[in-house]
């Protein structure tokens, strides 16, 4: 596909450009609006060149002065009432006009005064959700520690008290304030060692192998929280080892196999408890062997310190990143099954359009000029 | 002497902007995918000289994925110059796209001066 030329780049870039964007002339009279800042409800092509403050921002920009702050806010009348826009200049004018970047600013929420008109009282500085836990914590187990030492056999329900304190504590440090799901770029076949090699002391004592199966280079990638992520797969791999049988006389190690199959839009990781192999089945998969405890990652990993978010959890985390949780019950064994799906989730791009079309603004008629030493003498 | 120039995102602003700037280029023809897939096969139908390839994109196929598969394929790993853009360059972004074998990385927002500037040099290095 070769492209044609266009009439007027400035202006067919700036119209492309999916943020609010204006020209103004130094006398402060729009020159040009693109399509984006047409269809906004509080018409800055009609209510910005009024206000005084954009007057002389676009007046001092328009002729070369440095501003001394780009951005402004101002109130304007609009379809819904008064809105507030944030306006955020070019710091030089382009063939003598002035690139506004224009977004509509939330309203803040109204502030209670006190009784009597008097002023609202100073704020103060909160805990956060993870540090009330942590106070909670901190309060409760001394306690509870204090009362399970002072007895000769703690009562069955102060141990469980004190175990669901910690799982609280541990889920708000899961969940907490992080619940949004970032974009980190996650290679399944590394955080699944990773995991495992967390899980390396248990492993051991029970004598647990790891199988990867269908582990390839060109694996999909999964994007989203490495830390949920992680929280899930511990729990996957940890619900398969503590589910190993015991090993028996005649055959010594059990193993946890891990496949991975991409299906297009998902990556499928299955984590199925093999039980017990006997010595000449485990050989069979001596390639495919991963063991957790001589694994460099694994030293001086405390596995204890990673507490069980259990599986509901599990499963909300995997519907936070689009995916889910899949328990079937395959020959007595449980097979678990994460369906996490695959690719870059949707990018919200509106702070980095707005750089990008003041970028392209600022050195358009530079581009322009050099786009004319290009061409061909005719 | 024609060069091919396969402009890769998802994102359709972005794609208009690159062919934009790219289109006083003389002999240039420009291809455009928006997702993974679809640019690694138009890679192996185009051959193209040089691919201007975005790193997060939905589907199957991230940036990364394409350059390494672009770079490792033998009819087009020499042939073929990648440059990838990404709107996040933290240390491990780098070292992610020099693992994945790209020639070079730009990173958004990105001047359309320093554009031209790259993909000149890139197609430079291959002539």
């Amino acid at each position: 596909m070769s492209t044609a030329a266009q009439p007027n780049p400035l202006l067919t870039l700036l119209d492309l450009v999916p943020s609010p964007l204006l020209l103004f002339s130094p006398d402060g009279r729009v020159a040009f609006t693109n399509r984006t800042a047409k269809a906004m409800g509080a018409r800055p092509a009609l209510s910005l060149p009024g206000d005084p403050v954009v007057r002389a921002l676009v007046r001092d920009i328009g002729q070369g002065q440095m501003a001394v702050d780009r951005v402004i806010e101002v109130e304007v009348n609009s379809d819904d009432g008064v809105a507030r826009l944030r306006c955020e200049c070019a710091p030089k004018p382009i063939a003598g006009l002035v690139a506004m970047a224009v977004s509509l600013v939330e309203k803040p929420l109204a502030v209670a005064s006190g009784p009597a008109g008097e002023p609202p009282a100073p704020k103060t500085e909160r805990l956060t959700l993870q540090q009330i836990m942590e106070l909670l914590r901190e309060e409760l187990m001394g306690a509870m520690d204090g009362v399970i030492a002072a007895l000769p056999q703690a009562p069955e329900p102060v141990l469980t008290l004190r175990e669901r304190v910690e799982r609280l504590t541990d889920m708000v440090n899961v969940f907490g304030e992080d619940v949004l799901i970032g974009d980190e770029r996650m290679l399944m076949p590394e955080m699944v060692r990773g995991t495992c090699a967390e899980l390396a002391n248990l492993a051991r004592d029970r004598a647990v192998d790891f199988i990867f199966e269908g582990e390839k280079e060109d694996l999909p990638p999964v994007y989203g929280s490495r830390k949920l992520i992680r929280r899930a797969l511990y729990e996957c791999l940890r619900n398969a080892v503590d589910h190993t049988r015991p090993a028996t006389a005649t055959a010594t190690r059990s193993a946890v196999r891990i496949s991975f199959l991409p299906t297009g839009s998902h990556l499928m990781l299955s984590i199925r408890n093999m039980g017990v192999l006997s010595a000449p089945v485990l050989n069979r998969y001596a390639g495919a062997i991963f063991r957790a405890d001589q694994h460099a990652e694994a030293k001086g990993t405390p596995t204890s310190s990673t507490l069980r978010i259990g599986l509901p959890l599990t499963q909300r985390i995997m519907q936070l990143h689009g995916g889910r949780l899949k328990i079937e019950d395959v020959d007595d064994e449980i097979d678990v099954t994460l369906e996490l799906p695959t690719g870059a989730p949707l990018k919200n791009t509106q702070h980095l359009d707005m750089l990008q079309a003041q970028i392209y603004a600022e050195d358009l008629s530079k581009l322009l000029a050099r786009s004319r030493g290009r061409k061909k003498p005719s | 002497m024609t060069v091919r120039i396969l402009i890769v995102d998802d994102q359709p602003d972005i794609r208009k902007l690159i062919s934009l700037t790219l289109q006083h280029l003389d002999d240039a023809e420009l291809h455009e995918a928006d997702n993974g897939g679809d640019a690694w096969r138009l890679a192996q139908d185009l051959k193209p000289d040089l691919m201007l390839l975005d790193v997060m994109m939905p589907g199957e196929l991230d940036g990364y994925q394409v350059c390494s598969k672009v770079k490792k394929d033998p009819l087009l790993g020499s042939h073929t110059k990648v440059i990838l853009l990404t709107a996040r360059a933290q240390k491990e972004d780098l070292e992610a796209g020099q693992r994945a074998g790209a020639d070079a990385y730009l990173t958004k927002a990105f001047s359309p001066l320093k554009l031209l500037d790259k993909v000149d040099e890139m197609l430079e290095a291959r002539s």
